[in-house]
C-alpha cells in the first residue's frame, strides 16, 4: 500500500519532468507540417533531420555555439576569481558577512530588463557592446552570477574549520599558502559545484544576451528568433542542442545532489 | 579534486575556442524568416562576387533591429552596416541613421514609385524601400471554400465559425493596421473618431466581437500566424511573410490561401507597410553599405527577390506578382494600399484606435461610447509648439 | 587575525563588479524616469503620471504583488513535500532527487518555448485531456484566472528545485535523534512535522523564501512568453512593453523603478529575519 503510493508518486514525478523534455526532442526530429497539425503526435510519424539542416543553413549556429561556450567559460573564471576571496572573508568574519549577504541579495532586486538597456549604452561607450568575443556579455554575466558563486563558496569554506588553516600556518605557511593548500582542496566540491552552476547561469541567460549581442548572438537569442517566427521544429532542434550541456552538468553534479543537495546553491 | 581539474580543463578549452578576424565583411540586419535566408543569400551572390566583400546577413525581428540601432547610435559606433526597418518606425529611427546622397542614387530613385520613396524622406532621404508590404485576408480554404468578399459575408463566416476569427488585438501598432482598413473601407478618414466610416467599422467590430478567438487580445503577427497554421482560426489579416511561413510549414497554398480584404460600404483599402534600408550613423563601412543598398534596389536584385521570395518591389519596372497562387490576394490589393496618416501625433492617434477597438471587442463597450471617448482624448491632446 | 586593509583588498573585486556594473545602469534609469521625454526637463513626475493613467499598469502592479505570493507558496509547498519525501531512506531516492533537480538546469528560454507548445489551445495538454475523454481547456485566455495559474505552475516547474535543494540541505542538518526522541514521546507524524521538523527547518525555509521571493518579484519572461504583454501583465513585462512597443524608455524606467522600490521594501523585513543558514 505504502510502496504503491511511493511508486505512483515517483511515476508522476518522472512524467511531469521528463514528458516536456521528450516533446522537445520529438519536435526536433518531426517535420514542421506534423508539428503544427492537430491532434499533435507523441511520437514522430516521419522522423527527419530537416530541422537541423534548416538550423545549419539559416543561422550562425557554429559561431553562436562558440560564443556561448566562450562567454560561459570566461564567466566561470572571473566569477570564481571575484567571489572566492570575498566568500573566504565572509566565512571567516561574521561582521563582514551580514552586510555582504544583504548587498548581494539586494543587487538582484532591480529588474534585468531595466538594467540591460543602460548596460548596452555603457558598453557601447566602452566598445564592449555586441563584441565578437562577447566581452560585454561576459561582464554582465559576471555581475549576474557572482551572488550564486558567493553563496555556494561561502558555505563550502565554512565547512573547512579555520583551525586547519591556523595549523598550516604554524607549520610555516603564509596565510594565502594555508588557504591554497588546505582550504581550496577541502572546498573543492563546492568550487566545482559553483563553477558548474555559474556556467549554467551564463549558458541559460537570455535577457542580457538579447540586448547586448545583436549580431554576434549566443544560443538563447538564436532560439528566441526561431520561436518568435514560429518554427517549432527548428526551435526545438536548437533547444535540444542547448539541453545537452545542462544534462551533462546535472550528471556531473549528480553525486552531490544524490547525497543531499548543494548547501547554499539557491538562485 | 580530480573532478575540479576536469572542470577547469573543460572551461579553458571553452575559453580558447577563439575569436575570428572579420575583414572586408559587411553586416546586414534584416527581418527574414529562417526559411527565407538561403534564398536571400543567393541574391547577394552577385554583389559579393563583384566587390569581393562578404555580406553577413543577421536575420532578426524588426523590434530587435530597432533596439540594436538605437543602442549603437548612442555611441556613434557599432557593427551594423545596413539595417532593414519597418516603415512604422522610420520617424523614430531617423536620427540614428545617415542622410543619403540623392545624386549618387539618381538611377535607382528614378525607378521607384513616388509614394514609397516619399515615405523614406524624413529630414532628407534616409530610408530606401527594400520591399513593400500590405495586409490581405488569409483564410482556410478547406473550412470556408470561398473567402468572404463583403462585410456581410464576413459576418456570416463569423456566425458559422464562432471563436475562429482572429484579430491582432495586442496593444501595439499591428492592431491599428487591422483597424484602419475597415475604417477606410467604410469611407472614414482614419484621423477622426467621429466620422461615419469610423462608426460603421466599429459597429462591424461589435458584431464580430462574440466570434473573435479568445486569444485575440494578445495576438501579434507571429502568434496569430501560428494559431492559423495550427487550425485554430479560419481567417485573419496578415502581411505576406505569413504566407511564406505557411508554405514552409506545408500549410499553403493548401489549405491556407490569401484573398483581398472584404469589401466595405465604400470599397476596399489596406495599410501600407514595408521594409526600408538605412545606414546607421555608426556604420563601420558606410560607403560599401551604400553600394550594397544600391545593389539591393537595382532592377536585377528586386526582380530576384520578387521571384525567389515573393516580395513586392517599390520599383515600377518589377513584375507585380499576379499569377502567384500563394500571394494572389495580396497582388489583387495593390491598388487599395494606403499609407498611414502622416501626423506629428500619429503615435497617440494609433494608440487611441487600439484602445477603442479593445474596448469594443474585449470589454463589449458600445461602439459609440468607445469612439466618443477616443474623440474626446484626441481633442484634449497637448498640442506642440503653440 | 586579518588586517583591515587585507580584508578590503579581498572584498574589493566583488564590490567593484557589483558596484560599477549596477550603479551606472541604475543611476541612468533613475535619471530617465524623472526626465520629460519631450522637453528634457528634469525632475518631473510626468512619466509616473503617464503610467498611473494606464489601466494596464495597475493590472501589472496587482499581478506583480499577487503572482510572487502564489508562486512562492506553491514552490515552498511542493519543494517541502518533495524534500520531506526524498529525505527518507529508500531505494531509488538518489535518482528521484536528480529528477527533481533537472528542470532547474534547463535554459529558461527552452522551458518557456516548450511550455507554450504544451499549453497552446491546440497543444499537448489539451491533446492529452481529449485522449482520456476530458474536455479541452483554454489554458492561456488573456486575463483569465486559469492563465494566471498556468503562469504560476510553469514558473514553479522551473524553479521549485531551488527550494527543494535548500530544504533538503536543511533537513540533512537535523539529526535523526530529534525526530526519534519525539516519536518515543508519542508524537504522531503530523505533530512531529509541525512541532519538531518545521521549527528546526526555519532558517532553511527563510532562506528559500528570501531567495525565491526576490526573484519571483522580477518575474518577466514566463508571463511574457506564455501570454504576451496583455495576458498576465507584470511590471517587468509592462516596462518592456513601454520600451519595445511604444519606444517610451522613460515610462519603462518609471515602471521599473516602481518595481525596484517595491522589491526592496518587501525584501528588507525578510532580510532582517534571516539568520545564518
Amino acid at each position: 500500500m505504502r510502496r504503491g503510493l511511493g511508486a505512483t508518486a515517483a511515476l508522476l514525478l518522472a512524467a511531469a519532468v521528463l514528458l516536456p523534455l521528450w516533446l522537445v526532442v520529438k519536435q526536433a526530429v518531426t517535420p514542421e507540417a506534423e508539428s503544427v497539425a492537430w491532434p499533435p503526435t507523441w511520437w514522430p510519424a516521419a522522423p527527419t533531420l530537416a530541422n537541423f539542416r534548416l538550423l545549419l543553413a539559416s543561422v550562425e549556429l557554429a559561431s553562436g555555439l562558440r560564443l556561448s561556450l566562450l562567454v560561459g567559460g570566461l564567466t566561470v573564471l572571473s566569477t570564481l576569481a571575484v567571489s572566492f576571496p570575498a566568500a573566504w572573508v565572509a566565512a571567516r568574519r561574521p561582521a563582514v558577512d551580514r552586510p555582504l549577504d544583504a548587498l548581494l541579495l539586494l543587487a538582484r532586486v532591480f529588474p534585468a530588463i531595466a538594467l540591460a538597456v543602460p548596460l548596452a549604452v555603457l558598453f557601447v561607450q566602452l566598445g564592449l557592446y555586441n563584441d565578437p568575443g562577447g566581452r560585454g556579455l561576459w561582464l554582465a554575466h559576471t555581475l549576474l552570477a557572482t551572488p550564486f558563486a558567493f553563496f555556494i563558496l561561502r558555505a563550502g569554506i565554512r565547512r573547512v574549520p579555520s583551525e586547519l588553516e591556523d595549523a598550516a600556518q604554524l607549520d610555516g605557511a603564509s596565510r594565502a599558502g594555508a588557504v591554497w593548500r588546505v582550504t581550496v582542496p577541502l572546498a573543492a566540491p563546492s568550487i566545482a559545484a559553483a563553477a558548474l552552476l555559474v556556467f549554467l547561469v551564463s549558458w541559460d541567460e537570455f535577457a542580457y544576451a538579447l540586448v547586448l549581442q545583436v549580431t554576434n548572438r549566443p544560443l538563447p537569442p538564436l532560439l528566441y528568433y526561431f520561436a518568435a517566427f514560429s518554427y517549432p521544429g527548428a526551435a526545438s532542434a536548437l533547444a535540444a542542442l542547448m539541453l545537452l550541456p545542462a544534462l551533462l552538468i546535472v550528471a556531473l553534479l549528480a553525486p552531490a545532489i544524490r547525497a543531499g543537495g548543494l548547501r547554499g546553491s539557491g538562485r | 579534486m580530480r573532478r575540479l581539474r576536469a572542470v577547469a580543463a573543460l572551461l579553458v578549452a571553452a575559453a580558447l575556442a577563439g575569436c575570428e578576424a572579420p575583414a572586408r565583411t559587411l553586416t546586414l540586419a534584416a527581418a527574414l524568416l529562417p526559411s527565407e535566408l538561403p534564398a536571400y543569400r543567393t541574391v547577394l551572390d552577385d554583389f559579393e562576387r563583384a566587390h569581393g566583400w562578404r555580406v553577413v546577413v543577421v536575420p532578426q525581428q524588426y523590434a530587435d533591429i530597432r533596439r540594436a540601432l538605437a543602442a549603437e547610435a548612442v555611441a556613434g559606433a557599432g557593427t551594423l552596416d545596413l539595417v532593414e526597418l519597418d516603415i512604422y518606425s522610420l520617424a523614430a529611427a531617423a536620427r540614428d541613421v545617415t542622410q543619403l546622397d540623392e545624386a549618387g542614387l539618381a538611377a535607382e530613385l528614378a525607378a521607384l514609385a513616388a509614394a514609397p520613396l516619399q515615405a523614406g524622406r524624413i529630414d532628407g532621404l534616409r530610408f530606401l524601400p527594400h520591399r513593400l508590404t500590405w495586409q490581405a485576408l488569409i483564410y482556410d480554404h478547406a473550412a470556408l471554400g470561398a473567402p468572404p468578399g463583403t462585410w456581410d459575408e464576413l459576418l456570416a463566416v463569423a456566425r458559422a465559425h464562432p471563436g475562429r476569427i482572429g484579430i491582432k488585438g495586442a496593444l501595439y501598432e499591428g492592431l491599428t493596421c487591422d483597424v484602419l482598413p475597415f475604417v477606410w473601407a467604410a469611407g472614414g478618414s482614419g484621423v477622426a473618431f467621429d466620422d461615419a466610416g469610423a462608426r460603421a467599422a466599429f459597429r462591424l467590430f461589435a458584431a464580430l466581437a462574440p466570434a473573435l478567438n479568445r486569444q485575440s487580445a494578445t495576438f501579434r503577427e507571429a502568434s496569430i500566424a501560428e494559431a492559423m497554421a495550427r487550425g485554430e482560426l479560419v481567417l485573419h489579416l496578415n502581411w505576406p511573410f505569413a504566407m511564406s511561413l505557411f508554405a514552409a510549414q506545408g500549410r499553403a497554398p493548401r489549405p491556407l490561401r490569401s484573398a483581398p480584404l472584404p469589401r466595405g460600404p465604400a470599397g476596399t483599402a489596406t495599410v501600407l507597410g514595408g521594409g526600408y534600408l538605412a545606414i546607421p550613423r555608426g556604420a563601420p563601412h558606410p560607403r560599401m553599405a551604400l553600394a550594397l543598398a544600391r545593389y539591393l534596389l537595382g532592377a536585377a536584385a528586386q526582380q530576384a527577390l520578387h521571384e525567389r521570395l515573393g516580395w513586392f518591389s517599390a520599383r515600377r519596372d518589377v513584375a507585380t506578382g499576379d499569377g502567384d497562387e500563394l500571394l494572389a490576394g495580396f497582388a489583387a490589393l495593390r491598388d487599395a494600399v494606403r499609407p498611414r496618416p502622416e501626423l506629428p501625433d500619429y503615435a497617440l492617434l494609433s494608440r487611441l484606435w487600439q484602445d477603442a477597438f479593445r474596448a469594443v471587442a474585449f470589454q463589449r463597450v458600445a461602439p459609440e461610447t468607445a469612439l466618443a471617448d477616443a474623440a474626446a482624448r484626441w481633442a484634449a491632446r497637448p498640442r506642440r509648439g503653440g | 587575525m586579518m588586517r583591515r586593509a587585507a580584508c578590503w583588498a579581498l572584498l574589493a573585486p566583488l564590490i567593484a563588479v557589483q558596484g560599477l556594473l549596477l550603479v551606472y545602469p541604475v543611476a541612468y534609469a533613475v535619471r530617465l524616469a524623472f526626465t520629460d521625454p519631450l522637453t528634457g526637463a528634469a525632475p518631473t513626475l510626468r512619466n509616473y503620471a503617464q503610467i498611473a493613467s494606464d489601466p494596464l499598469f495597475w493590472r501589472a502592479a496587482r499581478n506583480n504583488a499577487l503572482l510572487p505570493l502564489a508562486s512562492v507558496a506553491v514552490e515552498l509547498l511542493v519543494g517541502l513535500t518533495l524534500a520531506l519525501w526524498l529525505s527518507r531512506r529508500f531505494r531509488g531516492r538518489g535518482a528521484l532527487r536528480l529528477l527533481v533537480v533537472l528542470p532547474f538546469a534547463l535554459p529558461e528560454i527552452v522551458v518557456l518555448t516548450m511550455m507554450r507548445y504544451v499549453f497552446l489551445p491546440r497543444g499537448y495538454a489539451n491533446a492529452a485531456l481529449l485522449a482520456v475523454g476530458l474536455p479541452a481547456v483554454d489554458w492561456l485566455v488573456p486575463g483569465s484566472p486559469l492563465a494566471w495559474l498556468t503562469v504560476v505552475l510553469v514558473d514553479a516547474w522551473h524553479v521549485t528545485p531551488v527550494v527543494f535543494l535548500v530544504l533538503l540541505a536543511g533537513l540533512a542538518g537535523i539529526p535523526d535523534e530529534v525526530g526519534e526522541a519525539a516519536r518515543l514521546d508519542g508524537a504522531g507524524a503530523a505533530a512531529r512535522l509541525w512541532y519538531v521538523t518545521l521549527p528546526l527547518l526555519r532558517p532553511a525555509l527563510l532562506a528559500a523564501l528570501l531567495l525565491r521571493g526576490v526573484d519571483a518579484l522580477r518575474l518577466f519572461a514566463t508571463p511574457l512568453v506564455l501570454t504576451g504583454v496583455e495576458g498576465v501583465p507584470v511590471l517587468s513585462s509592462y516596462a518592456y512593453h513601454q520600451w519595445a512597443d511604444y519606444g517610451n524608455d522613460a515610462a519603462a524606467a518609471a515602471a521599473a523603478s516602481v518595481l525596484a522600490v517595491g522589491s526592496v521594501a518587501l525584501s528588507l523585513p525578510l532580510l532582517r529575519q534571516r539568520e545564518g543558514w
